[in-house]
């Protein structure tokens, strides 16, 4: 999300808009937008149809590997922030699409944990070549 | 690739509560970036 927020004049130059979307309860969403001051739309999806009509899936041992483990430890350590109080599902892996307004889906990318997510330079790439990367 | 009409007949909710249909923004003539994110803890 901080790589997205450093490059938002980039993607806005290519006339992009940046949706998040979350399976999360409303409460846990605005906790966590006030903690990081995310400047993107924040949609929920709580029963997790846009979630399922992606493609996308869930994993435990994909989301509990090392180094999703080393990961959290090292964010942890890093900026301190708290994890958000009461039950989630934390098996979510999540994925980035990129979609033009006539329907082409641009770059589809299912992220194998959760701690992979696409460069945004393959972002960028994708919007300006059109190339389709799934 | 082409987007599954299905798809863009979803509705999603804002945090407020109120619904928000996927396919506006997707009509806006602009391209869209949807980031699914994981959980948010």
């Amino acid at each position: 999300m901080a790589q997205l927020r450093r490059h938002q004049t980039e993607f806005a130059a290519l006339q992009t808009d940046i949706v998040t979307i979350s399976f999360e309860a409303a409460w846990r969403a605005e906790i966590w937008l006030e903690e990081t001051g995310s400047p993107f739309p924040l949609w929920l999806d709580p029963d997790r149809t846009a979630y399922h009509a992606f493609g996308l899936q869930r994993s435990f041992w994909r989301s509990w590997g090392p180094k999703n483990l080393w990961y959290y430890a090292r964010r942890l350590g890093r900026n301190g922030r708290k994890p958000i109080k009461g039950k989630t599902d934390t098996h979510q892996l999540g994925g980035d699409f990129i979609l033009e307004p006539d329907g082409k889906v641009l770059l589809a990318y299912r992220s194998h944990d959760p701690t992979d997510r696409p460069a945004v330079r393959l972002l960028l790439d994708a919007l300006e070549n059109g190339r389709s990367t799934t | 690739m082409r987007l599954n009409s299905s798809v863009s007949g979803l509705t999603l909710l804002r945090v407020d509560g109120r619904s928000q249909p996927l396919k506006p923004i997707l009509t806006n003539g602009r391209s869209t970036l949807l980031v699914f994110l994981r959980h948010l803890g």
